[in-house]
C-alpha cells in the first residue's frame, strides 16, 4: 500500500467532492489553454504575416531607419548585389535562407491625370517572384491564405495600390474595387492659381527631362503618374500601370500605399541600377533568427564594401507593433493565470481541509501507531498532487478536444493590423511550453496548496485527535 | 533517521534483556488546562509493570484511565514525574524518535476500532508492517498468520464498513499484534460491543497475549473482567487505589 494508492483511495472515498475539485481545475485549465491557444494563434499568425510581407531580417545602411526615408541620397545600399553575394557565400547562413531580395522604399506624390487627383504615397519596390515566394512561408503550418501580389517579374512598369489609395485617386471603377465609388468629376475645374505649378505640369516636364519611355503597348490597368524625390534632390517622374487594388492592414497605409516592380522604383529614386534601400531576408524558420542576425552583422562589419556601414534588424525591431500587440495579450494571459491559480489554490485548500477534518481520528490513530508527522504530511500532499495531476491532465485532454472542434468549425476574424480576415484558431501545440507549462503550473499550485491542510494534519495533537472520535 | 531508529531499537532490547521491568512510573501527574480551570487527571502515580503480563486498569468514568494509557502509549507527556518504558526515558525523545518508538514497540487497540476506512482488513493489518519496512513476502505471511489467529481469514478482503464491530475489533487486535510489539494498549476496547462479543474479544486478547508473550494493558470501568487478569490496577480520581496481583495468569482462556 503506497502513499499514492492510499491517496487515490481516500480521494474516491469522497468522490463527489474530489470530482468537483478536479472539475474546477479542468475548467481552469480549459480557460487558460483556450486563451493561450488563441494568443498563440495571434502570435504566430502575426509573425507569419510579417515574415511573409517583410521577411525576418533587413539589412540597412546605418541610420536608414531614423533618417533614410527623407534622404534617399545618403541612405542606400550601393552594389547591393555584392552584399547579397557576400551573404550567400556563407554556407551556414545560406542554408537558413528562404529568400534574399533587395527592396526600394520610396515616397512621393501619385497623381491620376484623368481624374485630376493626387495623393502622397508610400511605395515599395519589390521583385514580384521573390515577394510571392515569401508569401508561401508557413513554418508554423497555419495554412493562412497567401496575399500574393499580381505583379510579374517581366512587366516592370506595373504596380498595385491600397484600397484607400484607389479611392483617393478615383481608380475604383477601372480597378473594379468592391464597395467603392469614384467621385463624380466636376466639369468646371476650380480655377488654378497660375503661380502654382500644377501636378500635371510637373510630371510632364520631368518626364521629358528623364526621357523615360513607356506606354509602348496598351495594357490592362490604369495609368497613374508618380513623382518622387531622387538622389540628386530633384524630383523625378514615372508612369505606373496600376493593375489591382489590394487592401492593406492599417488605414493610413492603405490610403497611400503603392507596391511596384523593383526596377521601376529603382529608376524613380536612384536612376542607378546598383542601388537598393534595403536587403530583405526571409529565413526558413524564426528559431535561429537572432544568431543569424548577429552572424550577418559580424560578416558585414568585417568586409569593406565601398566603406559602407550596415545594420541588421529583425522583424521585432523594424516592426515594434508586433511586440506591443503580443505584450498586451501576454498581460491578459498573465492576469488569467494569476486568477485561475488562486481559484485552484483555494479550491484545493478547501477540499483537503475538509478531508483532514473528516479524518481527525484516523490521523490521531496513525500517529499513535507510529506514523511520523512527515508521514501524515506526505499523505495529504500526495492527495493534493493526485488532484493536481488528474485535474491538469484531464484539463489538457478536454482542451485538446475543444480546440480541435473549435478549429474545425472554421470561424474567421480579422487580427489587429491585418488586412483580411483569417481563420480564428486555437493553437495548442505551436508553443510546446503552453501545454507543458500549464500542466506543471496546475500540478504545482495544487500540490503547494495541499501543504497548508497537510501541515494542519501533521501538527495535530495526537491525544486530542483520538478523543475527537 | 533510519540510523536513529536502529539505535533506539538496539538500546531497548539490551535494556529489557537486563531488567525485568516493562515500565516504571514515579510520581506521575497530568494536569489539563481548560481555560482558567485546571483539571488534575493524574495526581501522582507510582507504578511498575512487569513484561508479558495481562494488566487491567479499572476505574470509574473520569478517573484517569485514558490519560494513564496515553502516557504509557507515549502519545502524551506527563506534567511532572519520571517515566521509563523499556528502559528508555521517554521525555528525552524527540517527536520523530517517539513516533519510531511507538512504531516498533507499542500496539494500540481503540474503543472505536479506528481502522482505516479505505483499507481492507488485510491491508489494515499490513499497514504497520509497511511502516517498519518489512519485506513484502514476510509481511504477507505475518498478516495471513495473525488474521487466521483472530479468525478472520475469510473476511480479510472486506473493508471496515462491511465488518461487524466485533470483526473490526479483531482486525484491530491483529493490527496491533502483527508488528510484534512489547506492549499492547487497549483503551476500553469492548465498550462499543455487546457483552457477548465483548467477552469474546477479551478471550481473544488473553489468548493472543499468551501466544505472543506480549504485555497487554486493558482499561475498563467494568470490574467484571477482573477474573481474567494477572494484575488489576484500580484507579480513582487520578490516584492508584489498589493493585491486585492475582495468580490466575492466562486462566481466562478457560473461562467463558
Ligand atoms: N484533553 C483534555 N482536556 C481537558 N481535560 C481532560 C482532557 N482529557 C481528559 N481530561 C479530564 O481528565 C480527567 C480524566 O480523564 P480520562 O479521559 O483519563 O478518564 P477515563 O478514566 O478515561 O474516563 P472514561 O471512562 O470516561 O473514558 C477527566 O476529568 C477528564 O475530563
Ligand atoms: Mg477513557
Amino acid at each position: 500500500m503506497s502513499n499514492l494508492q492510499l491517496a487515490i483511495r481516500n480521494l474516491f472515498r469522497n468522490g463527489r467532492r474530489s470530482l468537483m475539485t478536479i472539475f474546477a481545475m479542468i475548467i481552469g485549465v480549459l480557460a487558460l489553454l483556450l486563451f493561450g491557444g488563441f494568443i498563440s494563434s495571434i502570435y504566430y499568425g502575426l509573425q507569419t504575416g510579417i515574415v511573409r510581407a517583410q521577411g525576418h531580417l533587413h539589412i540597412y545602411p546605418i541610420g536608414y531607419l531614423e533618417y533614410g526615408s527623407s534622404r534617399p541620397t545618403e541612405y542606400f545600399i550601393d552594389d547591393y548585389k555584392d552584399v547579397i553575394k557576400l551573404i550567400e557565400n556563407n554556407k551556414t547562413i545560406k542554408q537558413e535562407i528562404e529568400v534574399i531580395t533587395p527592396v526600394v522604399r520610396l515616397s512621393g506624390i501619385a497623381g491620376n491625370y484623368a481624374a485630376d487627383t493626387s495623393k502622397t504615397f508610400i511605395g515599395n519596390g519589390i521583385i514580384p517572384s521573390h515577394y510571392n515566394k515569401m508569401q508561401n512561408w508557413d513554418y508554423y503550418q497555419l495554412n493562412l491564405k497567401p496575399q500574393k501580389i499580381a505583379l510579374t517579374d517581366h512587366k516592370t512598369d506595373q504596380g498595385v495600390v491600397g484600397f484607400g489609395m484607389a479611392k483617393m485617386l478615383n481608380l475604383c471603377k477601372p480597378l473594379k474595387v468592391a464597395g467603392c465609388k469614384d467621385q463624380a468629376l466636376s466639369t468646371n475645374n476650380s480655377p488654378v492659381d497660375n503661380d502654382i505649378l500644377s501636378f500635371q505640369d510637373m510630371v510632364e516636364s520631368e518626364k521629358v527631362a528623364t526621357q523615360d519611355s513607356q506606354q509602348k503597348s496598351p495594357q490592362k490597368g490604369v495609368q497613374i503618374d508618380l513623382l518622387a524625390s531622387t538622389g540628386s534632390g530633384a524630383p523625378n517622374a514615372l508612369s505606373l500601370t496600376v493593375i489591382e487594388a489590394q487592401q492593406q492592414g492599417n488605414k493610413f497605409l492603405d490610403d497611400g500605399f503603392i507596391s511596384m516592380h523593383f526596377n521601376h522604383a529603382q529608376n524613380l529614386v536612384y536612376a542607378d541600377k546598383s542601388r537598393a534601400s534595403a536587403i530583405v531576408l526571409q529565413l526558413k524558420n524564426t528559431d535561429k533568427m537572432k544568431d543569424i542576425q548577429n552572424t550577418i552583422q559580424a560578416l558585414l562589419n568585417k568586409v569593406d564594401l565601398k566603406g559602407q556601414k550596415f545594420e541588421v534588424k529583425n522583424f521585432t525591431e523594424f516592426n515594434p507593433q508586433f511586440f506591443k500587440v503580443i505584450n498586451m495579450f501576454s498581460m491578459l494571459f498573465l492576469f488569467m493565470v494569476v486568477v485561475i491559480s488562486l481559484v485552484v489554490l483555494f479550491t484545493t485548500i478547501n477540499t483537503l481541509t475538509m478531508s483532514v477534518m473528516e479524518r481527525i481520528t484516523e490521523i490521531g490513530s496513525l500517529r499513535a501507531m507510529g506514523v511520523r508527522r512527515s508521514g501524515i504530511l506526505k499523505q495529504f500532499f500526495t492527495e493534493g498532487a493526485v488532484i493536481g495531476v488528474t485535474g491538469a491532465t484531464l484539463g489538457i485532454i478536454t482542451s485538446i478536444v475543444v480546440a480541435f472542434s473549435f478549429n474545425r468549425a472554421g470561424l474567421e476574424w480579422t487580427p489587429p493590423s491585418n488586412a483580411s480576415s483569417t481563420s480564428l484558431r486555437i493553437l495548442l501545440y505551436a508553443n510546446p511550453f503552453l501545454l507543458i507549462g500549464t500542466w506543471l503550473l496546475m500540478v504545482f499550485v495544487a500540490s503547494i496548496s495541499s501543504l497548508i491542510p497537510a501541515r494542519l494534519a501533521a501538527r495535530m495533537n495526537i491525544v486530542d485527535a483520538i478523543r475527537h472520535g | 533517521m533510519i540510523a536513529d531508529r536502529k539505535k533506539i531499537t538496539k538500546e531497548i532490547t539490551t535494556n529489557t534483556g537486563k531488567t525485568k521491568i516493562l515500565a516504571k512510573l514515579e510520581n506521575i501527574t497530568k494536569t489539563y488546562q481548560l481555560g482558567d480551570v485546571e483539571v488534575k487527571a493524574l495526581r501522582g502515580i507510582d507504578l511498575q509493570l512487569k513484561p508479558q503480563q495481562f494488566s487491567f486498569i479499572v476505574g470509574s468514568s473520569g478517573s484517569g484511565k485514558t490519560t494513564l494509557l496515553n502516557l504509557l502509549g507515549c502519545i502524551d507527556v506527563p506534567t511532572s514525574g519520571q517515566f521509563r518504558l523499556l528502559g528508555k526515558d521517554i521525555a528525552s525523545l524527540s517527536d520523530n524518535q517517539l513516533a519510531d518508538f511507538r512504531n516498533h514497540h507499542i500496539g494500540y487497540i481503540f474503543q472505536n476500532f479506528n481502522l482505516m476506512a479505505v483499507l481492507s482488513a488485510f491491508e489494515n493489518v499490513e499497514y504497520p508492517l509497511i511502516l517498519q519496512n518489512i519485506p513484502r513476502k514476510e509481511r504477507r505471511e505475518r498478516v495471513a498468520d495473525i488474521l487466521s489467529a483472530v479468525g478472520l481469514e475469510k473476511r480479510q478482503h472486506h473493508r471496515p464498513a462491511h465488518l461487524s464491530g466485533g470483526e473490526q475489533q479483531r482486525v484491530a487486535i491483529a493490527r496491533a499484534l502483527a508488528k510484534r510489539p512489547e506492549l499492547v494498549l487497549a483503551d476500553e476496547p469492548t465498550a462499543n460491543l455487546d457483552s457477548k462479543t465483548g467477552a469474546e474479544i477479551i478471550k481473544l486478547m488473553l489468548e493472543m497475549q499468551s501466544r505472543y508473550k506480549t504485555s497487554f494493558i486493558f482499561s475498563t470501568h467494568d470490574s467484571e473482567v477482573m477474573r481474567y487478569a494477572s494484575e488489576v490496577i484500580e484507579i480513582k480520581d487520578g490516584r492508584i487505589e489498589k493493585i491486585a496481583t492475582l495468580n490466575n495468569t492466562n486462566v481466562g482462556v478457560n473461562h467463558e
